[in-house]
């Protein structure tokens, strides 16, 4: 009996061995590695662009003549360095091919190097500047092996400010002139940046999986038989227990804590009460787990034969997500421990949480203010906010919806506003290839009557610069049209226009070679507009007269704009001082930030004079704005409005008084229809003029947005027709 | 006509049958010696109710001083009601009887009988119940009666009041400040003892004189006389009276508001005060609200959007929430708490003459950008009752159902002032002391806290365990591609898009005695509905219980209705368009929760939350404009009964 007693506590204990070993592999579910669809890996450096370069194609390439046949690791060809050849193929890149070059912080070069001795043979890194100057060089040299086709890897660590307009060359130099040969290089333009890694990982922080597409069809246990969308799901039953794992390293979602994990998946069961649930494991480099969570759907409402969302989530404490590490790795997965049928379809899991703004912190705290009104710093933000109202005319032929849109404006178009009737407003001109669309505005109709204008000889007018101008002081203005192409300039006239075509009055060379900017305007005392040539590389200016239908300087000598070597980035004429003649401003980037100064003619020197106080130049904006000017508020002097969109819209109204240039507020919108802001569109245009109002300016925005996978911001193949925010065309003023 | 009164009669004995075990035994209104009958306790006051219920509203005029008195000064001539009851000698010689009068609050109250030991129920001590104002007065003593087989008419007179056990703890510098323990809202029932000189020896002290104590308890006269010892006291009659009375509570809301100087000086107010709302000592007396000032809390730091919009009347858009979401740099952003008025009286008002009261939270301007939360509060503490507000306070949602950031609330609130007014003990490792604070704070046996609340926001109704939060996108500020920055909600956020969140919430500093108290979400079932109550964990102060509701409706209305039963065990939350189509949406009671039985106050309010209280919640606040306009609310009706 007592021998019965021991073997059946044995048996017993053995049973519950087995059982507690079962339960605990129950718990601790480890699914096949094989059935992950999602997972790659990424460290805390992101790469924002990466360039290959085989010596197959060159097209990326200059100095094309190291192409070799003689060797290669791959393809046909190589790089062959000699001798006779000290620098090889070099990659140039202009700085504005991609956004966000400001955030590179280093480059990367993997390459494959054959040669027998390369001594002092090493990568280049050089930038040059808008004007070709050289403004950074470093150089780090090939390795010393005699090892062939060795691979090589160059790290640039970049410890300058790379300014827009600059360019970024790569190139081997074999200043020991030894015959190298290298192949299949890879160039990796990198970023340790936390907000740019955040902000480009938050883009990878979303597994959306609906089975649908062709990486997913390998996927065990696809069934068609049940779908939420599309006609696929996956069967969980008893044979398949685990569904597919979806896994993200913790360094591809978030440079901070992975503080959340939130996933939901559709369920289609065969009976209510289920035993499943949705895991998440997360594993370190070697494979070890550091965190376990499970989260069953016993507690949820499930309906048996229909599909039932499944939402759960994963907060982690402090003191979980600091023991986790970036490289540890995070899978989610279904696990159906009950046997009996459950499709699953449409799994969305997001890793993370909302990422930061960006910027530093507020710089207003209502707590300080103690209940008193804030004054507004017109140097820093917050800035207040200056609302233009929705003018509400009919626009519809220029609209894509109208079927008779024949005046259909893009955001690629070239606009012009010209007093081309004599009545002191501005008409809209919108050129084409060889055409020209005059609109006018018609208080009567509140509507713009257009008329199609060819001119003569027009070639491209995306190669070409436009401006309008009173230039024999007949009250109408007349357009003038620069090619620096053909280096000549067209004046047409809008008198007199017969068979709808404009006149041409004159057509001259240009005088100047190297013109740094070129504007219209009344710089001197004459009642008509003159010609102003800014010289590229030197001081000099020159104001030309159209008289007796021709050109002619009439005034020159020098001007000092006291930047320095400050890049321009744009002027605009207009009148911004309290005197009879137009003046200039002049924006150039100074430490990231915009500088502005205003240039006046002084008739008795003969020079253009300029103001250059510290407080002309403004925070928070890039140099990159575009300028617009217009008398926005009903004074007799004209405004600046800086308009920029390469983060975000922003458009600034800029107003000038005795210490300088001002952010008079930021520019905001009211009365437009539904949803149709401006500032919501992926590419707005801007063109200003007194369209409707002689005495007040109103804005035109051409409004789209692009369906192009990698849109810039400046050119769209394909428009996409977003049902909530359609293309529009949207005129907006403060007369209101 | 007859037959119908019996009915109602019968029927309102039923009520207060059903409400809390009392005195109905006819048959004791008779003995050997004397017989007693025509017990009426309300002789001199008429209603328009029917005669066995008669109604009446707390009089509110210097009630913040002397505690609600029933009858009021202004109510019934002499103050008092006036008794009567008839009395018929059988004893064969004449002679003195005595009697004595209680009363007690039937609505609200704990039985007095255990049901499982028959002995007195421990709670039955917090039951409101009293008698003579005076309670040095005994048994009153009638005249000589002459057994001659005629009845002869006694009466009497009794008047209601607070503390009616002459308690020490809402004594203050020898002033018995009633007010701490105010009579209850609901049906009170009259009692009558009629006994001889051999009865009245049996009887004890603290029977006799309700103030004192047995075994440091008090014994309550209704326990003795019909379940206790007192049943078997030879020569007693117990009779209740044939008429009761249901106590209502109605405070004028347009009566003024008064300004205490808790929260701002003399000359502020002095400066801010106008005609219906300032500190002036009529105010004091005849005002039955203040102006409520929140306490802020540091969590609720924002560094809010810097932008000023109506959201309710202009049309923002999910659109224009989304960039305003992804595009502002922090250095745009203000920094700020929700704030709490600086000028009294300039946010609330009390209209004399819709007899209504108007609150605002005010616009903002450039350069005074301000989430101010605006609110009243009631100045006359009450424990239980069926607390229900008329009133249209701020829609929440506009017509792309974009949430303004305002949560209405109406919620009742401890009284404070200091020790006076503690729940009772939780003796299973007590309560925490603080409502903020985390696990590892002080416990403590006795609370002076106690919350319950109406919050109704946009959240989602998510009880964790049972229904997750929805699986939100995380936006990229990429402007080039909207896709990116205009992430569309989770579908099942979408689906309640028109609906708002009611969540009822009472707060019970964490005190792990109910039997059945949890974390996370468990159900609780109440007349064939199911509510899903959340404790976040066993250190979380409050429970939550919450409820999809359509904007609309609520507060796109001409006015809705808004319930908090609070009654001993329990606690019910109900809406509704009418007093008679109110629907419940909130269920919790002693097993689950400690249900407070402090005197606590009626708060309105509109406020801004900081929306991380309120996790899944798919607007951000700090994501949400400074108001443009006044956001204005109005109560026009407060009813305690």
């Amino acid at each position: 009996m007592k021998k019965l007693i021991i073997y059946s506590f044995l048996i017993l204990s053995i049973i519950i061995f087995a059982l507690g070993g079962y339960v605990y592999y129950k718990r601790h579910p480890h699914p096949p590695d094989g059935n992950k669809i999602y997972g790659d890996q990424l460290s805390g450096i992101y790469t924002v662009l990466q360039v290959r370069l085989d010596y197959e194609d060159l097209s990326l390439l200059d100095n094309t003549s190291t192409a070799s046949s003689e060797k290669y690791f791959s393809g046909k060809n190589s790089c062959k360095l000699s001798s006779k050849a000290e620098y090889g193929s070099c990659l140039s890149l202009p700085l504005n091919t991609f956004d966000d070059f400001n955030d590179i912080t280093q480059v990367v070069v993997t390459s494959k190097i054959y040669s027998a001795d390369a001594d002092e043979a090493s990568w280049v890194l050089q930038i040059d500047d808008k004007n070709g100057k050289v403004v950074y060089w470093t150089n780090i040299e090939f390795p010393k092996t005699n090892e062939l086709w060795k691979e090589d890897k160059t790290t640039f660590e970049l410890d300058t400010i790379i300014e827009n307009g600059t360019t970024l060359k790569i190139y081997p130099w074999n200043k020991s002139l030894k015959t190298i040969f290298i192949d299949d290089v890879i160039i990796d333009f990198q970023t340790t940046h936390k907000s740019a890694i955040n902000k480009m990982a938050s883009d990878k922080s979303r597994i959306y999986c609906d089975f649908e597409s062709p990486e997913q069809a390998g996927t065990p246990n696809l069934s068609s038989k049940q779908a939420h969308s599309g006609t696929n799901s996956v069967l969980l039953n008893l044979t398949t227990e685990y569904g597919p794992q979806f896994c993200k390293t913790i360094s591809q979602v978030t440079n901070d804590t992975l503080s959340r994990i939130s996933a939901s998946v559709w369920l289609y069961p065969q009976k209510e009460k289920l035993s499943c649930s949705m895991v998440l494991i997360i594993k370190d480099k070697n494979g070890k787990q550091v965190f376990w969570s499970e989260k069953s759907v016993k507690n949820s409402t499930l309906h048996k034969n229909e599909w039932n969302k499944f939402n759960t989530d994963y907060s982690f404490s402090p003191e979980e997500y600091r023991k986790f590490q970036s490289t540890d790795n995070a899978c989610i997965f279904l696990w159906n421990r009950d046997g009996s049928d459950i499709y699953a379809d449409d799994f969305e899991i997001v890793f993370g949480t909302e990422l930061p703004r960006s910027g530093t912190s507020p710089n207003v705290d209502v707590q300080e203010l103690a209940g008193k009104s804030y004054s507004f710093d017109p140097y820093k933000p917050p800035f207040q906010f200056q609302f233009f109202e929705n003018e509400k005319i009919d626009v519809s032929p220029f609209l894509p919806q109208n079927p008779d849109n024949k005046y259909e404006f893009f955001p690629t178009d070239h606009f012009l506003s010209a007093n081309t009737d004599g009545d002191d407003k501005n008409e809209l001109l919108r050129f084409r290839n060889d055409s020209l669309d005059i609109c006018s505005y018609d208080d009567v109709s509140r509507k713009f009557q257009c008329k199609t204008c060819f001119i003569p000889s027009l070639i491209n007018p995306s190669l070409c610069q436009f401006l309008s101008g009173d230039i024999n002081g007949d009250g109408v203005e007349e357009l003038i049209v620069m090619n620096p192409t053909t280096s000549k300039i067209q004046t047409y006239g809008f008198k007199n226009i017969s068979e709808n075509k404009l006149k041409l009055l004159s057509e001259i060379n240009l005088p100047i070679k190297r013109i740094r900017f070129i504007s219209c305007g009344k710089f001197d005392v004459t009642n008509h507009s003159e010609l102003l040539f800014f010289e590229n590389e030197s001081s000099k200016f020159f104001i030309m007269s159209y008289a007796n239908d021709n050109w002619k300087i009439n005034h020159q000598g020098n001007y000092n704009l006291n930047i320095g070597d400050a890049a321009i980035t744009g002027i605009v004429t207009g009148k911004f001082l309290n005197n009879q003649t137009d003046n200039i401003i002049i924006t150039y980037t100074v430490n990231n930030s915009i500088g502005l100064t205003t240039l006046q003619y002084i008739e008795f020197g003969n020079t253009f004079q300029s103001d250059y106080p510290a407080k002309n130049i403004l925070n928070y904006f890039s140099g990159n704005s575009i300028l617009l000017k217009g008398n926005f508020d009903n004074d007799n002097l004209d405004e600046l409005i800086l308009f920029n969109t390469k983060n975000r819209f922003d458009m600034k109204l800029i107003d000038k008084n005795d210490n300088g240039f001002y952010i008079n507020g930021q520019v905001e919108f009211k009365g437009y229809t539904s949803n149709e802001n401006p500032k919501f569109y992926e590419f707005p245009l801007a063109i200003t003029g007194n369209f409707i109002n002689k005495n007040n300016t109103s804005i035109l925005f051409v409004l789209r947005n692009c369906n192009d996978n990698s849109f810039d911001g400046k050119h769209c193949n394909s428009y996409s027709n977003i049902p909530y925010l359609p293309n529009t065309v949207e005129f907006y003023s403060t007369s209101k | 006509m007859r037959l119908a009164k019996a009915r109602l009669c019968f029927l309102m004995c039923f009520i207060i049958c059903a409400a809390c075990k009392h005195l109905t035994d006819e048959s004791r209104s008779t003995n050997s010696n004397f017989d007693v009958k025509d017990f009426l306790a309300l002789t001199n006051f008429s209603s328009t109710s029917n005669k066995a219920l008669k109604n009446i509203d707390l009089e509110y005029d210097n009630a913040v001083n002397s505690g609600f008195l029933i009858p009021g000064n202004n109510q019934i001539s002499g103050n008092h009601f006036i008794c009567s009851f008839s009395i018929k000698n059988n004893s064969g010689i004449s002679k003195k009887l005595l009697w004595k009068i209680y009363y007690k609050n039937t609505s609200y109250c704990f039985p007095e009988t255990n049901a499982t030991t028959k002995g007195i129920n421990e709670f039955a001590e917090e039951n409101f119940y009293g008698s003579y104002i005076d309670s040095t007065i005994l048994f009153n003593s009638t005249v000589e009666i002459p057994s001659d087989g005629e009845y002869h008419e006694i009466i009497d007179s009794i008047r209601i009041a607070g503390n009616p056990r002459n308690e020490d703890y809402c004594y203050s510098n020898g002033i018995n400040n009633r007010w701490r323990r105010n009579p209850r809202v609901g049906i009170y029932n009259f009692m009558l003892v009629v006994t001889d000189a051999s009865g009245i020896n049996k009887i004890p002290s603290y029977i006799q004189n309700i103030s004192l104590r047995e075994n440091n308890h008090f014994i309550t006269p209704y326990y003795y006389f019909i379940d206790g010892d007192g049943k078997n006291i030879p020569n007693t009659v117990v009779l209740n009276a044939k008429d009761s009375l249901k106590v209502s509570a109605r405070p004028d809301l347009g009566k003024g508001i008064y300004i205490n100087n808790d929260f701002f000086n003399d000359e502020v107010i002095k400066n801010n005060a106008n005609v219906g709302c300032g500190n002036d000592p009529k105010l004091f007396k005849t005002s039955a609200f203040s102006q409520f000032i929140h306490y802020i809390d540091k969590s609720a730091k924002l560094e809010n959007i810097p932008v000023i919009d109506d959201v309710i009347n202009n049309n923002y858009s999910k659109l224009d929430y989304n960039w305003n979401r992804n595009f502002y740099r922090k250095e745009e952003l203000i920094s700020t708490t929700p704030l709490t008025t600086k000028s009294p009286c300039e946010t609330v008002y009390s209209d004399p003459v819709n007899r209504k009261i108007i609150i605002h939270n005010p616009k903002s301007t450039p350069g005074n950008w301000k989430k101010e939360n605006v609110g009243i509060i009631t100045r006359h503490g009450l424990t239980y009752g069926k607390v229900r507000v008329k009133v249209k306070l701020t829609q929440l949602l506009n017509m792309n159902n974009v949430w303004n950031g305002i949560t209405n609330a109406i919620w009742l609130i401890s009284q404070p002032n200091d020790k006076w007014n503690y729940r009772r003990a939780c003796p299973n490792g007590g309560y925490f002391k603080t409502y903020w604070g985390g696990p590892n704070d002080e416990r403590i046996n006795r609370s002076d806290y106690s919350e319950i609340d109406f919050e109704i926001l946009k959240t989602t109704s998510y009880c964790p365990d049972i229904n997750f939060p929805p699986v939100y996108r995380i936006p990229v500020s990429d402007s080039k591609n909207i896709e990116k920055w205009n992430t569309p909600l989770p579908e099942e956020i979408l689906k309640e898009d028109g609906n708002i969140t009611v969540a009822c919430t009472n707060w019970d500093m964490a005190c792990r005695q109910p039997e059945n108290f949890g974390t996370g979400c468990n159900s609780i079932s109440y007349l064939g509905k199911s509510f899903e109550a959340h404790r976040w964990d066993e250190n979380y102060r409050a429970i939550t219980e919450k409820r999809y509701a359509p904007d609309d409706e609520l507060f796109g209305s001409p006015y809705y209705y808004f319930e908090i039963d609070w009654r001993p065990t329990e606690i019910i939350w109900r809406i509704g368009p009418e007093p008679d189509k109110m629907y419940i949406v909130g269920y919790m009671n002693e097993k689950i929760t400690s249900i407070p039985n402090n005197q606590m106050l009626l708060i309105i309010t509109q406020e801004f939350h900081n929306t991380k209280w309120w996790p899944g919640s798919p607007f951000q606040q700090e994501n949400i404009p400074f108001p443009l306009n006044d956001i204005n609310g109005e109560i026009y009706e407060i009813v305690i009964e």
